[in-house]
């Protein structure tokens, strides 16, 4: 679902606050009729109107929170109130800007932030020594495509060893199974990682094959 | 007088189910369902059958007291009875004998040891139980058809006669010997065992066997994962290799006849063959394709292998249209290529909301056994819900399977199904429309396939049937004309009562 979302907020000087808004944060001013201090950004439109100013806190999801806010500070307008921190799985900087808006300027961690191997959504029991290495390659993919590598992964090695009759996921099949779900343009990252895994690549991967 | 006493307690019976459909409170609805679980419990024979059923292979529900020990019959009073059919003094061929811990619907068990010292389980049928039985078949004969058995056709005769036979087929434990034997003899899993039994000391209401023990499924649910494992491929190949090559399944698999046993290669027992299921190697071929087709595995109209499982041709053309959306429903473990979880499977409730009211046509066109047959699933999607894990299907399917079996599925032809009311249908007629709209209320307009106008008194409730008769208005010789001169676009009927207006018409 795609949604704006659209407010009003009171402040001294809205035609100031409308500058700010174009210059520091992106947004941009078209003229929409009966709304002459309007600012959007394609997400949130706001409606700026002069009158006794409220706080207004604006959350501000970046890559790079602590360079955003460097370059944030770089103006007058804007002052440090909470220096960038880490609390559980996000980073947050808070700035204030003039006409009591704070900025929070947040990063959300992903697994890779954390250095987190999440759990495979198992079903048998796997090889330990196997588990973690299969955790491990699956920093390959793309984080989008993670959590699906990781249900796939799981469920073919676990398919194939109930076929083979087994009940415990080996090495073999766990191999088999990622060799199975991760397309032919990456199998040479595959094998660099099984190498570093100190596992046999040659009895999984057909060197011939891979884009060298 | 026994079949009136028995008929007063299947009064209290219907009371006491009435109670907990009606129950507004959970707690209400626990205290009847104990109610229930002790009228059963109490009553023995077939009440406490169905309270079995009710139990389902749950280990924790208010009917689990019908599958473990409900009080037995003192052993001084089982003892001349023994002897009886022996024709010998029970000390010629038992060193001792126990105290029954665990007596059951039709009989109790105890515990005892032969002169050789082999320790062995003596199943004995309860006195004048199968009177009793007979009795309670009989009440059952006179149950009349009505809701949904009449409405959508149900062959209620051939429910009660299967019944009755599984009935007769339990009291008979020579029967239930064989049984056990010829399912040693052609069930071989990894996991399973099946009792020895003696056939010298076994007659018609007493059977000998092996003394097992073991824990309940409860207890199991708190095993290692590799062990639950174990036991569940063990559960699903026997019920798979049982189904598919033997073509005789352990009808009966509530908690209180499986005992397992921690070790190496953890072990399954199954007790109690009383209750069979036979299906003929024709029906076992054709499910089997039907599995395979849904697995895209070969090709097979899903009507034609319906119809040679045994359900009702014309029924199931009603619903034509839907079948490859229930059968993807109803197979979904045996096509998805991963572990089943089924926590997750819901093919009653799926079914419901994918075809409506329609899902009786699929109900009342099924054969009387695969009731049986159903409950079995059910029973083993239970255990695998007590215990916790998740296997695939397929992959355990093809390893209970000789490869020649499922070649012979594959290449097998399963008759095309000719509908008897195909003629009655023109190409241009398509939908059944009932409107309802009763005053204060929306309206309602109900569609179904035209070929279920040639059946409208399955479809209209019993009391605007009679509403309608009153006006004049009779469904059955509307349909009957429909029959006659085959369907064409017109309207059926259209009345007005009491501001309530009913109307129908094919389109």
């Amino acid at each position: 679902m795609h949604y704006v979302i659209a407010f009003k907020h009171q402040v001294n000087d809205p035609q100031q606050t409308v500058r700010f808004f174009v210059k520091y944060l992106g947004f941009q001013a078209p003229e929409k009729e009966g709304y002459p201090f309007y600012v959007e950004n394609g997400a949130t439109s706001i409606i700026f109107e002069q009158g006794e100013p409220q706080t207004l806190l604006l959350e501000l999801q970046c890559n790079h929170v602590e360079k955003e806010a460097q370059n944030l500070l770089q103006h007058t307008d804007i002052t440090c109130l909470q220096n960038t921190q880490q609390h559980d799985n996000r980073i947050e900087c808070r700035l204030q800007c003039r006409d009591n808006i704070q900025l929070h300027l947040t990063k959300v961690l992903n697994e890779d932030d954390l250095d987190l191997l999440l759990p495979l959504p198992k079903s048998l029991v796997w090889n330990e020594k196997t588990e973690m290495q299969i955790r491990r390659m699956l920093r390959l993919v793309p984080l989008g495509f993670r959590e699906s590598a990781r249900q796939r992964v799981t469920e073919k090695a676990e398919y194939m060893a109930v076929e083979q009759g087994e009940l415990m996921v080996d090495e073999s099949c766990a191999m088999k199974s990622i060799v199975t779900i991760t397309p032919q343009f990456q199998h040479r990252a595959l094998m660099e990682s099984m190498q570093h895994e100190g596992i046999n690549d040659t009895l999984y991967l057909d060197i011939n094959k891979i884009e060298m | 007088m026994q079949i009136i006493h028995r008929f007063i307690r299947w009064i209290r019976i219907f009371f006491a189910i009435r109670r907990i459909r009606r129950a507004k409170s959970e707690q209400t609805s626990q205290t009847a369902k104990q109610t229930l679980a002790h009228l059963m419990a109490d009553n023995r024979g077939l009440t406490m059958k169905v309270g079995q059923v009710m139990a389902g292979m749950q280990d924790d529900n208010d009917f689990v007291s019908l599958t473990r020990s409900v009080e037995a019959w003192p052993l001084k009073s089982m003892i001349p009875i023994m002897e009886k059919t022996w024709q010998c003094n029970l000390h010629q061929i038992l060193k001792n004998i126990d105290e029954s811990q665990a007596a059951a619907s039709l009989g109790q068990v105890h515990h005892a040891t032969l002169l050789s010292g082999e320790h062995v389980a003596i199943k004995l049928q309860y006195p004048d139980i199968s009177k009793a039985i007979h009795s309670e078949i009989n009440l059952l004969k006179m149950m009349p058809s009505v809701g949904p058995v009449k409405r959508w056709g149900f062959d209620l005769e051939a429910y009660k006669k299967n019944l009755h036979q599984n009935m007769q087929r339990e009291l008979n434990y020579q029967q239930e010997m064989q049984h056990q034997l010829d399912f040693s003899q052609r069930v071989h899993v990894n996991g399973l065992h099946i009792p020895k039994v003696y056939p010298a000391l076994s007659h018609q209401t007493i059977l000998v066997q092996e003394w097992v023990g073991g824990v309940r499924l409860q207890e199991v649910g708190h095993w290692p994962l590799i062990e639950r494992l174990s036991i569940a491929r063990t559960l699903i190949s026997t019920l798979f290799q049982s189904l598919f090559s033997a073509g005789l399944i352990h009808g009966d698999p509530h908690p209180g006849n499986l005992l397992y046993q921690r070790g190496q290669q953890p072990t399954v027992t199954l007790l109690d063959f009383g209750c069979m299921i036979h299906i003929e190697p024709e029906r076992r071929i054709a499910l089997l394709k039907l599995i395979l087709s849904l697995r895209g595995e070969c090709e097979q109209p899903l009507l034609d292998a319906f119809v040679a499982l045994g359900f009702d041709a014309e029924k199931l053309s009603y619903i034509q249209s839907q079948l490859p959306k229930l059968a993807h429903i109803l197979f979904r473990p045996f096509i998805e290529n991963k572990a089943c979880d089924v926590e997750q499977w819901h093919p009653a409730e799926d079914i419901e909301t994918a075809l409506g009211e329609q899902r009786w046509w699929f109900r009342a066109a099924g054969p009387a056994d695969l009731f049986l047959l159903m409950r079995v699933f059910q029973g083993l999607v239970q255990q695998l819900h007590a215990l916790n894990v998740q296997l695939p299907w397929w992959p355990l399917l093809k390893q209970s399977l000789s490869p020649e079996l499922i070649i012979q599925a594959r290449q097998q032809y399963l008759p095309t199904t000719i509908y008897t009311t195909t003629h009655l249908t023109s190409g241009s007629v398509r939908y059944l429309k009932i409107k309802i709209h009763k005053q204060g209320e929306a309206e309602q307009i109900l569609t179904f396939d035209a070929i279920a106008a040639l059946h409208l008194e399955a479809l209209v409730p019993a009391h605007i049937q009679q509403e309608l008769h009153h006006h004049d208005i009779d469904i059955k010789f509307i349909s009957q004309q429909l029959r006659e001169q085959g369907l064409k676009a017109k309207f059926l009927f259209d009345l007005e009562i009491n501001h309530n207006h009913y109307s129908a018409w094919v389109k």
